[in-house]
């Protein structure tokens, strides 16, 4: 047993801190208060070769191991950058651009891979529907084999980068009476007839990022786009709920540390009573708690990255251990920080309450945590 | 990074169940029981057997059978460690020294049992009870004053015990080491407790203890060593939490596999499988926390005080939840006494107030975030 981080890893995590400091986080306030994508961070994030990091080198990515995407994540909460700038770099790089990469052939690989890693494309992935969330069996998007290929019908909800991506991960019933193994995974791009993004939702946090709709209608794509084989949807769904629960957890572990930093430089220099607020044990005991909270998400969502890495199969009690704790035991901490700021954590500028608000996601994407206790519970 | 046990740890902790598995009169439920001639027979067999499997030797190699321990029963997981490693560690610290030599030998044998007497009675407590002051005399120590809950010392051969020297501004620490047959050393009798009853607890006191040069430790200042015995100390009960966290867990599956409601079990009722799914996240994020701080201080890290921290009060905190949770799921099975649920729920309230208590941790975590460590 081993926690170490190797100097390489330690190396990779700085530099990702130090540039996310400097060049996203001041953009950060401007772009959530508007709820609007930031394209320009966007592309300096790949510039930088974080939206590509665990595509090979071959196309155009930087051929990392799960455990730097983890680092990666961890530093950009870290640094204080959004959760929806981090949320939209997940749903892009694990949940799009590596199951392309993954399942698909040779030829859908050199034409997506080396725009995704680039940034110049965005991808999302498109699974949920409005009465289908956690149930996968329960979609209702068909796709049915016509002379030109495919022809999709349906609507998806919920979807991370919906309006803005170039190229979407879309699963649809082609066979229905088959429960999971009817489901297929297709690739849509962006212009393709029929296919169209509905209303952005606007949502308690995560604000940078785009979740929308998806429609539908009579979407008509090559057989090509068809990727792995018919029927094997619900298998690469499965597969990236790992990086759901590791890399896209590492930016929910990583704005704890930005919490506490903030929050014990605020109660430093705030004074009440003749003396800093930190001077109060109340005070000390929530950032204790914070800190006790992140070492324990840290431990957990490292395993599962290292169980990825070794090439273990899935790992779903310890993706689910992960994904649950990191859910649920949040709330009380980012709750704290944001009473130890009083008035001010109430506030926009402070951003504690920013964080507050994107953290209630980890709840609730990605499989609430009831889905996570129906999953923890059916392995024990 | 690597998340799995080494062949060694695996080897080590299948011995450690061969040892377990071998002596009955070592159950739980046994030593809960026992008066103190049973418990002292029992406890003094398990070390021998331990020690045969090559339990009480020293590093980070232990990790899974200590694990494996402590589940099995956190009070003889407490009364082995309270020996071997914290006392053994003070032992250590004068790795040329003959006597220390010779116990050390002895205690890795399993063939001594030892208790190390720390805590002071509180601040203004009478001089009977105030913290032991060792008044030079000659080359000797002379101890006066009274240790609380000493772990082990109604057993013990041989004691640790902390002193104040007199005279010194401020009061520097020495560490005695007293065979338990020296004069003016008296045992309390044994101290009835909440949880943890397979553990024997008592007070000492000491008059004037007389305590040549040879058996003082850290005559120029004990304090390095009281924090590393303070970590080790700390660092076993958050093992412990794990211990009565993953006891709890067991007993709770295996009775909502086993009761049934309705016609089926009631691991079938989301109410009783999501408590489970609660349970285990729990047990294994402490689990993971403990085993990342135990690494960390064995490598010596610069955050291994601070994930030590963070690991005794989340395990503590973490096992009393579990605890809470199996009893409730085992329901009036859990609450009959002499029931693992029962005597868990009892167990899981220890290790938040002993060694460094929660609040401490709390306030140690903190002013490391806000001073630095």
């Amino acid at each position: 047993m081993d926690f170490a981080l190797t100097e390489e890893q330690r190396r990779l995590k700085g530099e990702i801190l130090r540039f996310a400091r400097s060049e996203i986080v001041p953009r950060v306030a401007e772009h959530e208060a508007r709820s609007a994508f930031d394209r320009e961070a966007w592309g300096m994030l790949g510039q930088m070769g974080v939206l590509g990091l665990h595509l090979p080198v071959e196309l155009g990515g930087s051929g990392a191991d799960v455990m730097s995407c983890v680092l990666v994540g961890e530093a950009l909460g870290e640094a204080g950058v959004d959760g929806g700038l981090s949320l939209s770099y997940g749903a892009h790089s694990f949940l799009c651009a590596d199951t392309i990469l993954v399942h698909g052939s040779e030829q859908q690989r050199q034409r997506y891979i080396p725009r995704l890693a680039s940034g110049e494309w965005i991808g999302c992935m498109a699974l949920t529907e409005p009465d289908a969330g956690s149930d996968v069996a329960a979609l209702r998007t068909r796709a049915v084999r016509s002379d030109q290929g495919w022809v999709l019908n349906g609507s998806k909800m919920f979807i991370t980068n919906g309006s803005i991506a170039d190229v979407a991960v879309v699963y649809a019933k082609t066979d229905p009476a088959a429960g999971h193994g009817g489901i297929s995974a297709f690739v849509v791009e962006r212009g393709t007839p029929g296919f169209s993004a509905g209303r952005d939702l606007v949502k308690m946090g995560v604000r940078t990022s785009p979740t929308s709709e998806l429609i539908l209608e009579d979407c008509v794509i090559p057989a090509d786009n068809l990727l792995g084989r018919e029927g094997m949807g619900f298998l690469m769904a499965m597969q990236t709920v790992e990086w759901d629960r590791s890399a896209l957890l590492a930016p929910f572990v990583g704005s704890m540390a930005y919490l506490i930093d903030r929050s014990a430089r605020y109660a430093q220099q705030r004074r009440q009573f003749q003396r800093p607020i930190s001077a109060f044990q109340a005070t000390r005991q929530k950032l204790a708690d914070m800190k006790i909270f992140m070492e324990t998400a840290r431990t957990l969502v490292y395993r599962v990255a290292w169980c990825k890495d070794q090439g273990r199969p899935l790992n779903h009690l310890e993706a689910a251990i992960a994904k649950l704790f990191v859910g649920d035991w949040s709330l009380r901490p980012t709750n704290d920080a944001m009473l130890l700021h009083g008035g001010y954590g109430y506030c926009h500028e402070y951003d504690v309450e920013r964080v507050f608000r994107d953290g209630r996601l980890a709840p609730i994407g990605g499989g609430t945590s009831d889905i996570q206790k129906l999953i923890i519970s059916r392995l024990i | 990074m690597d998340f799995d046990w080494t062949d060694e740890q695996r080897a080590l902790r299948e011995a450690t169940a061969a040892a377990i598995g071998a002596d009955h009169g070592a159950a739980p439920q046994a030593l809960e029981q026992a008066d103190l001639r049973e418990l002292g027979a029992i406890l003094r067999a398990q070390l021998t057997r331990l020690a045969e499997r090559s339990y009480l030797t020293e590093g980070l190699q232990r990790l899974a059978a200590q694990e494996l321990l402590a589940s099995h029963s956190p009070s003889l997981f407490l009364a082995v460690e309270t020996s071997t490693t914290i006392f053994g560690d003070l032992l250590a610290e004068l790795p040329g020294d003959e006597l220390c030599g010779r116990l050390l030998g002895l205690l890795r044998a399993g063939r001594l049992l030892g208790a190390v007497a720390s805590a002071d009675g509180p601040d203004g407590a009478p001089p009977e009870l105030g913290p032991t002051i060792a008044t030079r005399d000659g080359q000797d120590l002379v101890l006066h004053g009274r240790k609380p809950f000493v772990t082990n010392g109604p057993l013990a051969d041989w004691f640790a015990v902390v002193a104040q020297l007199d005279g010194d501004a401020p009061r520097r620490s020495v560490v005695c080491l007293l065979d338990a047959s020296t004069p003016g050393l008296l045992r309390s009798p044994r101290i009835e407790t909440l949880g943890y009853r397979g553990l024997a607890v008592c007070s000492l006191e000491l008059t004037g203890v007389r305590v040549p040069a040879a058996q003082v430790l850290g005559s120029e200042g004990a304090e390095p060593i009281l924090a590393r015995l303070r970590a080790r100390e700390d660092l076993c009960l958050a093992q412990a939490s794990v211990g009565v966290a993953q006891r709890s867990f067991d007993a709770a599956r295996s009775h909502a596999r086993s009761h049934k409601r309705d016609g089926k079990p009631i691991e079938r009722r989301q109410q009783v499988a999501f408590s489970l799914a609660e349970m285990l996240t729990l047990l294994q994020s402490a689990q993971w926390l403990v085993r990342r701080a135990a690494w960390a201080w064995a490598e010596g890290t610069a955050d291994a005080d601070a994930l030590l921290g963070c690991a005794k009060v989340f395990a503590a905190e973490a096992a009393e939840r579990v605890a809470r949770l199996g009893l409730q799921l085992s329901a009036g099975a859990g609450y009959t006494t002499g029931s693992v649920a029962e005597a868990a729920h009892r167990d899981a309230c220890f290790t938040a107030l002993a060694g460094t208590t929660s609040e401490r941790c709390r306030m140690s975590i903190a002013a490391d975030l806000l001073e630095g460590p």
